[in-house]
């Protein structure tokens, strides 16, 4: 019994580890061309590289002008996460305790934002966009991004807050305390969590953007990591795969390493953000 | 009312913006915003250096460049001209299928009058200028000539022993090309039998396949015959596109292209060419900048004209102008704007887009013997002056373009046949021709 | 609309509307209705009205189309086209990822020791970037230096071998194919969280009966799962309603429309063709689709709070 037991987990095992390098295939092959020459590659895509190339991956960074795309996807979701965060726990406050009438309604009219399919409003916003003068900038990028994030930030921080114990607002109100004041110092300290979950999924959701970036951004010198990387398949006339795999490892890799140091708040953002 | 209060707390946070991000711009100053395409790196610090240069002759007058690629342009230009956001100058494509719907709304300047006055009607070469001329009226200044070739690998037709097959033209010693269409299809067999992939054609973006349409028809039936359809009764479904699409489909059954072209894009088939997988390349002139510049061993590569296939026929290809500069009609800086297209068309200008950027400009009269210039770049001047065909995507209706890129596809996988390509052809021409969509130059 | 949990009995003492309540609004509810009103629901508002009209982006007047753009889609091949493919991600998501993910939650947990690090791995390829999985599976799709048609050749079944997107019969599979690469660890993970909840008891019960692990495993396992299924399965119906991103880089629709699914065809007929009336009706019909989807998962989550 107990060998058997021994026998069937290493089995387990093998069939999982199986897995796990089956999964992790892709990733691996593109490790590795990004240290090979072209014409390494051409020859064959699957083996070791003759000379490990490690200036590939600068010259991406470069000459790729990834440092450049990091930098405005920095710029770009640090602002989105702020104001989805702020401005979303303070609509979820305005609906669950400021005792304002017709929230209801406008609760509603958020979640329409919920079902509504990025590409519905897409056309429109981008001829909107053009109108404020505000294509092709990185304000008309944030302003966007963290519209349509907003929906979804009054909806989990509003599940959030109606679990706060009613009497706890009361007290602070019986002590002298403003609808801010509450706020900030009652609710927002306990919120940490859902205000965390929050942020890490405005983080992807900005970071990993295609569709607005795509229309709102066309100066080379304003795209983000997605466009960058997207935009490494064509303009130039002469592909290179091995730039484009250097440019997709040094875009995948700090991702992945945030993600298992962050696995367990990655897979709970991830999986409270399904409804999205 | 709400659109216009956030219209206008949206703008007041831009100007905000703007002035914390320090563009501290003079405000006497006339600023021209240009939208380009110049993304390479040589035609793009070329066209700074004009930028710089014509800001120094003219101090009152500021040049801001946005440099996007041609998806990217053709996505946001229409809209951005039409809001009165867009651009004074822009380089957009040519032909009734992009700028055509632009000068259809009234928003390209007319500068039928401008080059008369300004005398660009003498300086600069004809038939470009036709190109961007619709109902007898110029639209635009177009700045390349440009027309299709075939790229090859000289290492690799040396291994295959066809590197002697490649002849002076007749008439045109800076030129090569072959005694016979059928010496082309001896060489693709030969480096397909030399295991080499005998033309390196990615098919994955729409239009590419319309290049090797447009020069197979020039090759098969003239540019005399081309003319019959676009300015007289001539069709689309006559037996000569038929024969030309034939053609383009035989090289695929033979297997000269690719293992499924439409599964490679244009880059990676350049990339497959330049990295030594194939033996040729069929594209166009405007591959010329880049493989100078970009290219390790640029010396192995070379390009011919394919013959005629027939002897009535002259040596040619399918030219067109790819893209052109054009002027916003809602611009407020229209003279300004003029000015410096005309300093891009002066001759001394010629001369350094020839020498800097490999571009050839249609500009009469440059003498370019005394240049400075590459040996394939060389060729490309000597071709400039046959009697080009074509290129038909930049002169064509965007419906006739989608039956033609549709064509290309389907063909290569079987699921069409020359002949139906080809009255899809004739059906999308004529629904354009009665909506008047299509290039009247003349 | 089924909003979860309505906050019914707040609204009972109704104050008056005053000054302090104007500004309470102001204050709370404004800076998030300044994003939203004109970055979400004026645009929407415009597709549906857009939809009704025939224009091509540049010129200053709309026509007024009425339902013909509606007309056109039912009688254009291309929708049905991409409308059919929009299906084929719907079936294929929800049965190779439901497949894979329940396999493996179903091995992860019988393991003992490795469980954060196998179902990391699994669930590793859901935080990147679908241009990143684009390129990637490009690459091994891609004729000329994949290694899928060079390990077909290896095996002897080089007959196969293709440019799988360049393909009007395999570029949809192909795409599909990368798109749940990046969702059957999800799912994995989701039913491991499931399995962790499960009746432990009834398990043993069934071991003492002698009730062999197949057995278990239809009659125990997947049965308590059903939460977890219908979460899934919605979530694959709205998924694939949206897909965009990694068709567009992959194949923009092509060849010839053959891989377009709504989303793209929509993108192209609005950016592409110039046809702007025609892209907003594709884009009405779109949002029908996903958010009678997403109406779906909300009831279906409902009586679980």
């Amino acid at each position: 019994m107990m060998a058997q037991r021994k026998r069937n987990t290493i089995l387990l095992h093998g069939f999982l580890i199986a897995g796990a390098l089956l999964t992790l295939f892709p990733l691996g092959l593109i490790g590795l061309m990004a240290f090979k020459s072209n014409p390494e590659i051409f020859a064959n895509p699957v083996g070791l590289p003759s000379v490990w190339r490690f200036n590939q991956l600068g010259e991406a960074w470069v000459n790729g002008r990834f440092g450049q795309y990091y930098t405005n996807s920095l710029l770009v979701a640090a602002p989105v996460i702020a104001l989805v965060v702020v401005f979303s726990s303070l609509a979820a406050y305005g609906i669950v305790f400021a005792g304002l009438p017709g929230t209801t309604a406008i609760l509603g009219l958020f979640m329409i934002g919920l079902i509504v399919p990025l590409q519905a409003i897409i056309v429109p916003l981008f001829h909107n966009l053009n109108g404020f003068g505000l294509l092709n900038s990185r304000l008309g990028l944030i302003l966007s991004q963290a519209a349509i994030g907003l929906p979804f930030g009054i909806f989990l921080m509003r599940s959030f807050f109606l679990g706060i114990p009613k009497e706890l607002i009361e007290a602070a109100r019986i002590d002298g305390a403003g609808d801010l004041t509450i706020l900030m110092r009652v609710i927002m300290p306990i919120a940490a969590a859902p205000t965390l979950t929050l942020a890490t999924l405005q983080f992807m959701f900005s970071w990993n953007d295609f569709l607005l970036p795509l229309i709102i951004i066309q100066d080379p010198a304003l795209r983000t990591v997605t466009l960058g990387l997207f935009y490494l398949q064509g303009g130039t006339y002469t592909l290179n795969y091995a730039l484009i795999s250097a440019g997709v490892l040094i875009t995948a890799v700090p991702i992945m390493i945030v993600f298992f140091a962050l696995q367990r708040q990655f897979i709970a953002g991830v999986t409270a953000g399904a409804v999205k | 009312m709400y659109g216009s209060i956030v219209k206008r707390a949206l703008f007041a946070s831009t100007m905000l913006l703007g002035l914390a991000s320090g563009s501290a711009l003079a405000q006497d100053k006339t600023v021209i915003t240009m939208w380009d395409q110049f993304f390479s790196a040589a035609p793009n610090k070329l066209m700074d250096e004009f930028v710089a240069e014509f800001e120094a002759a003219h101090p009152d007058v500021q040049i801001k460049r946005n440099v996007l690629d041609t998806d990217s342009i053709r996505a946001t230009l229409p809209s951005a001209l039409a809001s009165g956001q867009g651009p004074d100058i822009f380089y957009y494509d040519a032909g009734p299928a992009f700028l055509g719907p632009l000068v259809q709304a009234g928003l390209v300047a007319d500068l039928t009058q401008e080059y008369a006055a300004r005398g660009w009607d003498k300086a600069l070469v004809t038939w470009p200028v036709e190109r961007v001329t619709y109902n007898g009226k110029i639209w635009g200044v177009p700045n390349e000539i440009e027309y299709t070739n075939v790229y090859v690998d000289l290492a690799v037709l040396d291994k295959i022993g066809m590197k002697d097959k490649l002849v002076p033209a007749e008439g045109h010693p800076d030129l090569l090309t072959l005694a016979s269409l059928d010496d082309f299809t001896a060489m693709m067999k030969a480096a397909k039998d030399g295991g080499v992939i005998p033309i390196a054609f990615g098919n994955r973006d729409p239009g590419r396949g319309g290049h090797l349409f447009s020069y197979f028809l020039t090759l098969t039936a003239g540019k005399d015959f081309v003319d019959t359809i676009l300015f007289g009764d001539g069709r689309w479904d006559d037996p000569k596109v038929i024969a030309a699409w034939d053609l383009y489909k035989s090289f695929n059954d033979a297997g000269f292209y690719p293992p499924s072209p439409n599964a490679i894009s244009y880059d990676e088939g350049n990339a497959l060419f330049f990295n030594g997988g194939a033996a040729s390349n069929i594209t166009g002139t405007w591959l010329v900048g880049d493989i100078v510049d970009q290219v390790p061993e640029a010396s192995n590569f070379d390009f011919f004209l394919l013959p005629s296939a027939s002897k009535d026929l002259p040596l040619s290809a399918a030219a067109g102008i790819g893209s052109t500069f054009a002027v916003s009609d809602k611009s407020a800086h229209k003279k300004e704007a003029l000015d410096f297209l005309g300093f891009l068309m002066s001759k001394e200008a010629g001369k350094r887009w020839l020498e800097q950027a490999n571009i050839v400009p249609p500009i009469q009269d440059l003498d370019t013997d005394s240049m400075k210039l590459s040996p394939m770049l060389k060729r490309v001047v000597a071709g400039a002056s046959l009697p080009l065909s074509y290129n038909l995507d930049v002169v064509m209706p965007a419906e006739w373009n989608q039956a033609m890129t549709a064509g290309t596809q389907s063909l290569l996988d079987g699921s069409s046949t020359s002949a139906a390509v080809s009255a899809a052809m004739q059906t999308a021409w004529e629904k354009a021709k009665a909506e008047g969509k299509i290039w009247k130059a003349r | 609309m089924a909003i979860p949990n309505p906050t019914a009995s707040r609204s009972s003492r109704r104050p008056r509307f005053t000054l302090a309540i104007a500004g309470k609004y102001l204050l709370f509810l404004g800076p998030a209705a300044a994003l939203y009103l004109p970055f979400v629901l004026r645009p929407l508002i415009e597709t549906f009205y857009l939809s009704l009209h025939q224009w091509n982006g540049v010129s200053p007047d709309w026509t007024f189309f009425g339902l013909d753009n509606f007309v056109r889609a039912f009688s254009d091949r291309i929708f049905w086209t991409a409308l059919f493919n929009n299906f084929l991600w719907v079936v294929a998501s929800f049965i190779l990822p439901m497949g894979f993910g329940l396999v493996l939650a179903v091995m992860i947990s019988n393991v003992g020791r490795g469980q954060k690090i196998y179902s990391g791995i699994f669930f590793m390829p859901v935080v990147l970037n679908l241009i990143i999985v684009a390129l990637v599976w490009g690459l091994i799709y891609n004729p000329l230096i994949g290694p899928l048609n060079r390990f077909l050749k290896v095996i002897g079944l080089g007959a196969y071998a293709k440019g799988w997107l360049g393909d009007s019969l395999t570029a949809t599979p192909a795409i599909i194919f990368a798109g749940n690469w990046t969702f059957f660890g999800f799912c994995t993970v989701i039913f491991l969280q499931g399995l962790r909840t499960m009746n432990v008891e009834q398990l043993e019960a069934a071991t003492l009966d002698g009730a062999n692990a197949v057995r278990k495993f239809f009659h125990i396992v997947v049965p308590s799962l059903a939460d977890q299924v219908r979460l899934i399965a919605v979530l694959s119906v709205i998924g694939s309603f949206k897909v965009f991103d990694i068709v567009y880089v992959m194949t923009k629709g092509g060849p010839n429309h053959a891989s377009e699914v709504i989303a793209t065809y929509m993108y192209w007929q609005s950016f592409m063709n110039g046809s702007l009336g025609y892209g907003a009706a594709l884009a009405v019909l779109l949002t029908v689709f996903v958010a009678s989807a997403s109406c779906l998962l909300m009831m279906s989550r409902e009586p679980k709070r």
